[in-house]
């Protein structure tokens, strides 16, 4: 068997339950959640409410600033792109980020696509708690048609 | 037999499945009472040592266990599990319960793009599963610390007396024989106390 990226992402995941993730904006404030017991960090330029409240198009964090972050913590370093950015997504991977967060914290770049998670090599955050959650959004009737062309 | 599982953060439901697999029952550590409940060996999961580290000190859980540890209860770390057995740890200033003679580095393979299964011999077993998730490696073990597993030319399982060790984990894949092999560590070490209790 080689390697498949798709149950080495899970496994990553079954090592994290059970642990806080902590948003920081600075190296500094990484060091703080690791010694606080954070099992991972979610590296952005300011809290999602402050994103929020100053309104304008916000995007993905400066890549400098989470090598920072990189740089100062061992446990996993997570980062926001915005929805249907892949270029983002794409930088993100190329240093080696831990999680991509394709957030609606951030400006949506595309009305209707979302990132090709297939393509990527690191795994994505999924937000949602329960099987519903998971769902909202998407169309309903188009599945339907999508499992009826499958025969099922 | 009843294997304790430190179960503060991390994949250790993982492990207690394997147990269950095996018919042997689990018991978690969570809190400083689960340690009244006798059991015959601990698993120390994985996850990430900076935090189980912490709770297994705030919790008053890391005295005890690093007492029974020193009396020779049977314990098996992965990964995370690994780490706070280590006596040395190359990367980092802070080392855990140290119990066992080896020196290990901390993301030894880099972050999770370096992630990777493998497929290599474990002694005394054979060739079986090894995934490594943001996974240390034993830069180099002494005393009577017995390597048990190579992989790429780092040590990445090793045993010494009733300590068992591996820089992967066993229990993300369906083969049982590591937990096999550390069931089998614990009715060993039966056997032997009661040869001691005969002699004495």
């Amino acid at each position: 068997m080689e390697n498949n990226r798709f149950e080495l992402n899970k496994n990553l995941a079954q090592m994290l339950k059970g642990g806080v993730i902590m948003d920081v904006t600075t190296p500094e404030q990484a060091k703080i959640a690791e010694a606080a017991g954070a099992c991972a960090v979610m590296a952005l330029e300011r809290i999602p409410a402050d994103i929020r409240a100053a309104g304008g198009v916000s995007r993905m964090s400066d890549p400098k600033m989470i090598k920072g972050i990189q740089n100062a913590v061992s446990i996993p370093v997570m980062a926001k792109c915005r929805i249907g950015h892949f270029a983002e997504a794409q930088i993100l991977q190329a240093i080696e980020i831990d999680y991509i967060d394709e957030s609606e914290v951030l400006s949506p770049a595309d009305d209707k696509y979302h990132i090709d998670k297939t393509a990527f090599d690191v795994p994505f955050v999924c937000g949602a708690k329960a099987l519903g959650e998971a769902m909202v959004g998407i169309n309903e009737q188009e599945i339907e048609l999508l499992m009826a062309e499958r025969g099922k | 037999m009843q294997i304790g599982v430190l179960a503060l953060q991390g994949a250790f439901i993982e492990h207690e499945k394997m147990l269950a697999r095996l018919g042997v029952s689990s018991l978690e550590i969570r809190q400083e009472k689960d340690l009244d409940t006798p059991f015959d060996g601990l698993i120390i999961p994985g996850g990430e040592s900076t935090v189980q580290g912490k709770l297994l000190r705030e919790l008053n859980l890391f005295d005890r266990i690093k007492t029974m540890l020193e009396a020779g209860l049977p314990v098996f770390g992965t990964c995370a599990g690994l780490l706070l057995l280590a006596k040395k740890i190359k990367n980092d200033d802070r080392t855990h319960l140290a119990t066992m003679d080896i020196a290990a580095v901390r993301n030894a393979y880099g972050r999770q793009l370096g992630s990777f299964y493998t497929e290599k011999e474990f002694k005394g077993i054979g060739t079986i599963p090894m995934t490594f998730i943001r996974a240390p490696y034993i830069e180099n073990v002494w005393n009577d610390t017995e390597i048990l597993a190579e992989a790429d030319g780092h040590i990445v399982a090793a045993r010494q007396k009733n300590q068992l060790v591996t820089a992967f984990h066993p229990e993300l894949n369906d083969n049982l024989s590591v937990h096999k092999y550390f069931i089998q560590m614990i009715n060993d070490k039966h056997i032997d106390n009661s040869e001691v209790n005969k002699n004495a």
